[in-house]
């Protein structure tokens, strides 16, 4: 098995239903239909220019990114990282941008947002977040592989602190597919005056398992941000392709 | 004796062929890349020799019918690395779920014969071998599979060309590394696959001694100016290498031969060394294979490094750069070792490889 435990100092999650922090539920204005929708100043207290320029994945985990940030006493630094999952990578930018050559004006701005890494690009600028990244496009598990990965980061000194992101943006292949929604928590290995739960990350591997066994993420880590949302302790277990575990909150 | 990450087989498809031939061409300072048109753009660019190889299918079939591996491997961690990977279903307006990088893992991992225990896909871009090789490195490292098979797959498309074209990061000309008339990179087709186990090393077994990533914070799309970025990454693959004791003969760079790519380049390995050792860039001579790049390249270094070689720089001449980088025009001998292989991506992201060839 491995064990693991982190602090959570900060989260955010854009849902259907509103913002989660730790204020509460703020649902969306009636101008608002969703996530995709979201407005600068739901997130972010000082204006950001580029804001009004981001494409939906990138505006989904800019924003929650940032809500996660907003009440953190010192975000950035050269040891803070970012460990983030976007299971359908670019793939709604990648049509923008291929409709802008079909029309015989590739848009570079666009191109420049087809590599799913240039997701993380704005929360790193805005937040001097200078420390090391991963990027999961998707595999078994993707969200929880990028927790994961944060929590050995955090483990092994190779991040003081770590911003997880997981972005599920509503499908451009299947159009009735659940809303978008953006997930982010703030961990660090040892408490600080941030802190606002304890989470243990315990999981071992798996044998191979049937591919449609799939692991419905985006519910397992809304229950999550819920949780630290209602102040709940709560353990909630983890099965999916490749592995079996748990996932333990303890709020301080 | 304590257990290291060990690269135990390794393959690519290039420009020049396979690994076999690419490493002898670049030994030998020939370049594959050619002149446009590369659909109807006027750069020159790097495409395989056999266009079979240019489909998902295609390059994974070919990797493992040359490699000959039984791909009946136990507890496999199985990680997929591309920056774009197959667009074609995008330019083709069909399924698009084949553009999604987990359908295409899928479907690799399938066409290999692999019964993965867990899928990871990593894309940071052109950064996203040196990624991947970290991941399967932690996974190892951890325990959690015995084995881990890395794969990378970026090919020419007319949707990558013609990004990196409006950008205006694309030569006309063979790229010119480090070079003081470079003016832009050449973009090439790259496959690649690479087995890795964690066990004790034997004499002569190149293992994955360190590797670290940072993000530049400065802009999504261009290097720092500072080279601030690219000088943690690297420091954190050294620091990360603690017992190897790695004296590094040779630096792979990322050198993409655009203006502000190896100005960056050459700050980041001025921080890094009071003496630069000899360093060399592979984009002159098989193009810039975006994420599958970074990979292959690290592949290419494994066999420089073995076979005790420092390769030249295709297209390199005369320094362009303000640091005393000392460029390899020709080839030479490799003195250490171990190499420190380099790559950097858009979204700021950055990353360093140490490999160390083994001598017990």
């Amino acid at each position: 098995m491995s064990r693991k435990r982190m602090y959570v100092n900060g989260f955010s999650a854009l849902h259907k239903s509103g913002i989660f922090t730790a204020e509460g539920l703020k649902a969306w204005e009636r101008d608002q239909n969703g996530p995709a929708d979201v407005k600068r100043d739901q997130v972010l207290s000082s204006p950001y220019p580029s804001f009004g320029k981001l494409n939906i994945p990138d505006k989904l985990a800019f924003s929650s990114g940032a809500s996660a940030l907003s009440k953190v006493s010192e975000p950035g630094g050269d040891k803070t990282g970012i460990c983030m999952c976007i299971p359908q990578g670019s793939l709604s930018t990648d049509l923008f941008y291929m409709d802008s050559l079909n029309k015989g004006f590739p848009s570079p701005a666009y191109f420049s947002a087809t590599l799913p890494s240039s997701t993380i690009a704005d929360l790193a600028i805005y937040f001097k977040l200078k420390g090391p990244d991963r990027i999961i496009c998707g595999g078994d598990a993707p969200a929880f592989s990028a927790l994961d990965t944060a929590a050995y980061w955090l483990t092994k000194k190779k991040a003081d602190k770590i911003l997880w992101i997981s972005v599920w943006e509503k499908s451009p292949i299947n159009k009735s597919s659940e809303s978008d929604c953006a997930a982010s928590m703030f961990l660090s290995l040892e408490p600080d005056q941030d802190t606002i739960a304890e989470i243990i990350l315990d999981h071992e591997p798996s044998g191979p398992v049937p591919d449609q066994v799939e692991l419905n993420e985006q519910d397992l880590f809304m229950e999550v941000i819920g949780a630290l949302m209602n102040k709940e302790q709560k353990i909630i277990s983890i099965s999916g392709s490749g592995f079996r575990g748990y996932i333990s909150l303890q709020h301080k | 004796m304590s257990k290291a990450v060990v690269l135990e087989q390794h393959e690519i498809l290039c420009a020049s062929g396979t690994l076999k031939s690419a490493s002898k061409a670049i030994i030998d300072g020939k370049t594959a890349v050619r002149e446009g048109p590369c659909f109807d753009y006027d750069v020159s660019y790097a495409p395989f020799p056999d266009q079979t190889w240019a489909t998902l299918t295609g390059a994974a079939e070919e990797l493992r019918k040359i490699t000959g591996f039984n791909p009946d491997i136990p507890n496999l961690l199985f990680v997929y690395c591309a920056a774009k990977g197959d667009v074609s279903s995008i330019e083709n307006n069909t399924d698009l779920s084949g553009a999604l990088l987990h359908s295409q893992a899928r479907k690799a991992a399938e066409l290999l014969g692999f019964k993965p225990s867990r899928i990871i896909v990593v894309s940071s871009a052109c950064a996203s071998g040196a990624i991947a090789v970290q991941t399967a490195k932690e996974m190892l490292e951890r325990g959690l599979y015995t084995t881990a098979a890395v794969f990378g797959y970026d090919v020419i498309s007319r949707f990558v060309v013609s990004g990196f074209y409006s950008l205006n990061a694309l030569s006309a000309k063979q790229a010119r590394p480090f070079d003081k008339s470079r003016d832009g990179l050449n973009l090439g087709d790259g496959a690649a696959l690479s087995i890795f186990t964690y066990r004790e090393p034997r004499d002569g077994d190149v293992i994955v001694a360190g590797a670290g990533c940072s993000n530049d914070a400065n802009h999504r799309t261009g290097p720092s100016r500072t080279g601030e970025g690219l000088f943690r990454a690297a420091k954190a693959a050294l620091d990360d290498c603690s017992g190897y004791s790695p004296v590094i003969g040779a630096v792979k760079c990322h050198g993409t031969a655009t203006v502000y790519n190896d100005a960056m380049e050459a700050k980041a390995l001025a921080l890094l060394f009071e003496k630069i050792p000899p360093c060399y860039s592979l984009k002159g001579a098989i193009g810039h294979t975006s994420g599958a790049g970074s990979l292959m390249e690290i592949l290419l270094a494994s066999c420089f490094m073995k076979i005790g070689k420092v390769p030249p720089t295709a297209g390199f001449q005369e320094s362009g750069v303000d640091e005393p980088v000392q460029v390899c025009a020709r080839g030479q001998d490799f003195q250490g070792n171990s190499v420190l292989c380099l790559s950097a991506g858009f979204g700021g992201v950055n990353a360093a490889v140490v490999l160390r060839e083994f001598k017990a």
